[in-house]
């Protein structure tokens, strides 16, 4: 239908929290459940569409990762894979983070999928100290407390400081 | 800007992450992480979701141990408990998935997690496992228990009658028609 190929041609606008502004495809942005919801509303392509919480480092990584999941035909799977690993790697955990929380509000499941099992990865096999280090995550037990916990799940220490 | 952590996330995302760390013993070491962390992982729909992911190398496998000394070589299919009178839940690697199905196949398994019933000289056999929760038949009891709380005391059933014992065989399922939530 000439309506549909005209619409592939349609290029929306995006703002980061630090007020950059990205210009997408439409199949490119239709990623984003989010998005897709406001092109399917009243929302026109041609507003600027302002995402006060991502930033632009981590909207132009979202992006990268929607145009290649736009691009790719369903027959490429493996190719899909292979980017999807190669994309968080080396990736350091405050990038991680900035990327579920905005694959989280732009709703692209692909992508939260991936970075949240990154993240799990990560904590798998590690000491809950070092845990704690990796995430600044503050330890509220106090040290008797922590003895209680601990007891209560003896071997799942066995072999960890 | 200060570093995005951990603690600007919100809980359904710090939950959907930890839900997806495949192994047991991992998941309870984050019970130390801190008492978030802790809330997150005893909630009822953790449990759920995590044994309902079911990809390898969640799967379980259960074994009771024997009173006599272990049986050399050992069969297949009967593993031999390194701790005495301990159930046991074995969780296989992806590795060993593929082994399955083959004659004589060998399989290792990752970790043994203990179920300590406390109770001595007890018969005790494996009813079944649904939902993260692990079913067992101890003496004269049936008993429920959560891996993840293995200090927790384990639930108790009322008693069966008495021919329920020789003449039937126990399973052990779940209903989401009267499911809780």
């Amino acid at each position: 239908m000439a309506s549909s190929i005209e619409n592939n041609n349609e290029k929306l606008t995006l703002k980061s929290s630090d007020g950059e502004e990205f210009l997408v495809e439409k199949h490119v942005a239709l990623q984003s459940t989010l998005l897709q919801n406001m092109l399917d509303s009243d929302c026109s392509s041609a507003d600027v569409i302002p995402l006060p919480k991502i930033d632009a480092r981590t909207l132009a990584l979202v992006l990268g990762y929607c145009k290649k999941h736009a691009d790719a035909s369903s027959s490429k799977q493996g190719e899909l894979n292979s980017f999807d690993s190669e994309f968080l790697k080396d990736m350091d955990m405050g990038a991680l983070f900035n990327l579920v929380l905005a694959a989280n509000f732009m709703e692209i499941k692909g992508l939260l999928d991936i970075a949240a099992q990154k993240i799990a990865d990560t904590i798998k096999d590690k000491p809950h100290q070092e845990v704690r280090e990796i995430f600044h995550v503050e330890n509220d037990y106090t040290p008797e407390e922590e003895a209680a916990v601990r007891e209560e799940n003896r071997w799942a220490f066995e072999g960890f400081p | 800007m200060a570093a995005t952590t951990i603690a600007d996330l919100p809980d359904d995302i710090i939950c959907n992450i930890l839900v997806r760390i495949p192994d047991i013993k991992s998941i309870i070491r984050c019970n130390h992480v801190c008492k978030m962390w802790r809330k997150l992982i005893l909630q009822p729909y953790f449990t759920k979701s995590h044994s309902s992911r079911g990809s390898p190398p969640l799967s379980l496998m259960l074994y009771h141990p024997s009173d006599g000394p272990p049986p050399d070589p050992a069969p297949f299919g009967i593993l031999i408990p390194t701790k005495p009178r301990h159930f046991g839940i074995l969780e296989l690697g992806n590795d060993n998935l593929t082994r399955f199905g083959y004659k004589n196949a060998t399989v290792e398994f990752e970790y043994e997690i203990y179920i300590d019933i406390p109770r001595e000289g007890y018969k005790g056999q494996v009813i079944g496992a649904c939902n993260g929760l692990v079913c067992l038949r101890v003496d004269k009891d049936i008993v429920v228990c959560n891996p993840i709380l293995q200090g927790r005391r384990p639930f108790v059933l009322p008693k069966l009658p008495k021919w329920a014992y020789s003449r039937s065989r126990l399973g052990f399922g779940f209903s989401p028609l009267i499911s809780d939530e």
